[in-house]
C-alpha cells in the first residue's frame, strides 16, 4: 500500500512519501537507542512537562488544520 | 484528547511509583524502569488519539518511541512527531517512521527495538504478537471488536432506536468499540424496525468539514469495496427475516 494522503472523497492523491530505506531504518533505530541512554536518565517530572506541553501544542491548535 | 494527557500523567505518576514489599529484608521495593525504544503501530481511524494515547505514557515512562502509522495517515505521522519536537523532547525520543509492513519484522528483532504496541485488525495482531513472542519482547495489543448493543424488554426503544444509529456510526462507523451486533431481546414492534432504518436513511451525507454532515466518506476507496461486498452477501439474508 502507497504511503500517501488520498482524499477518501474525490481519490485525488494529495501527496506521496517514499519509504525510508533500510539504511534510512538503521539510523533511526540508532538515533531511538542513544536517545533512551538520555531519556531514561531524566526525572519522570521533566518529562510529564515535555508531554504537558505537547498537550499545551494541540490546544492551542485543536481548531486549525494546520498544527 | 488534550484534557486527557493531564489526567494521564496523575495515572502515570501512580503506576510508575516504587512499591514497597513486606519481607525479611531491611527494605524491599519494586521499582519500574523505562525499558527502551518501542515500535508502535497505530491505525489511521483516531489518527492522532491513537498514537498519543500510547506515547504519551510511555514517553512519561522515560520509553522512546517509533511510530509506523497507517499509509494513509502519513502526514498526521510526521505532525505528530514534529510536536513532540516542539514540546522539547530531544532529537530521536519519538520518531515516525514511513514504512510499510515488510520491514516490521526484523525492526522487531533489533536487539535496540524493546518493545512493540499495536492497536489494529486482529490478523495484524496476531502477526505482531508473534513477531515479538518469538523474541521474548513484551506486547500490547489492542484488537478487535464486535461489541454488541443489547436492547432489553424493558428498553425505552425510541431511545435504544436513536443511541443505536449513533452507537453505529460514530466516527463513520470506523471504531473499535462502536456497536456491531445489535441484539434485540424481546420482538420489535413494526414501528421500531422501520425507525431504526428511516433514522440511517436520513443521515446526511457529505463533505465532512461541513458541521451539517453526519456521515463523511469512509477513510478509502478498499474500505468502501469491501463493505459493499460485505452488504451484498448478507442482504438476502436480512430480506428473509
Amino acid at each position: 500500500m502507497a504511503i500517501a494522503t488520498i482524499n477518501p472523497a474525490t481519490g485525488e492523491v494529495v501527496k506521496t512519501f517514499d519509504a525510508l530505506t533500510s539504511l534510512q531504518i538503521e539510523q533511526k533505530l540508532q538515533l531511538a537507542a542513544s536517545a533512551f541512554r538520555t531519556l531514561r536518565r531524566t526525572s519522570f517530572a521533566e518529562r510529564a512537562s515535555k508531554v504537558m506541553r505537547a498537550a499545551e501544542i494541540l490546544e492551542k491548535r485543536k481548531t486549525s488544520a494546520l498544527i | 484528547m488534550c484534557h486527557r494527557l493531564p489526567l494521564l500523567r496523575g495515572e502515570c505518576q501512580k503506576f510508575l511509583a516504587d512499591e514497597i514489599v513486606e519481607t525479611g529484608a531491611k527494605r524491599s521495593f519494586i521499582r519500574y524502569l523505562p525499558i527502551g525504544p518501542y515500535l508502535a503501530i497505530m491505525p489511521w481511524n483516531f489518527p492522532f488519539w491513537q498514537v498519543f494515547r500510547f506515547a504519551a505514557p510511555a514517553l512519561m515512562a522515560g520509553n522512546v518511541g517509533l511510530l509506523k502509522h497507517a499509509s494513509n495517515v502519513p502526514q498526521c505521522a510526521l505532525k505528530i512527531e514534529d510536536i513532540f519536537r516542539r514540546a522539547g523532547f530531544a532529537e530521536g525520543a519519538f520518531q515516525t517512521l514511513l514504512i510499510g509492513s515488510g520491514p516490521v519484522d526484523d525492526i522487531l528483532n533489533d536487539s535496540r527495538v524493546a518493545a512493540a504496541t499495536l492497536t489494529g485488525s486482529e490478523q495484524a495482531g496476531i502477526q505482531v504478537g508473534i513477531s515479538a513472542a518469538k523474541r521474548i519482547k513484551k506486547v500490547v495489543l489492542e484488537l478487535g471488536g464486535s461489541d454488541p448493543f443489547i436492547v432489553m424488554p424493558s428498553a425505552d426503544l425510541d431511545a435504544a432506536v436513536a443511541t443505536a444509529v449513533d452507537a453505529r456510526i460514530q466516527n463513520n462507523g470506523q471504531s473499535c468499540i462502536a456497536a456491531k451486533r445489535f441484539i434485540v431481546r424481546r420482538r420489535l414492534p413494526m414501528s421500531s424496525s422501520a425507525s431504526s432504518v428511516k433514522r440511517m436513511q436520513e443521515l446526511r451525507i457529505g463533505d465532512p468539514f461541513d458541521e451539517s454532515t453526519q456521515l463523511g466518506p469512509l477513510a478509502s476507496a478498499d474500505a468502501v469495496t469491501s463493505l459493499d461486498a460485505d452488504v451484498k452477501k448478507l442482504w438476502p439474508r436480512v430480506r428473509a427475516c
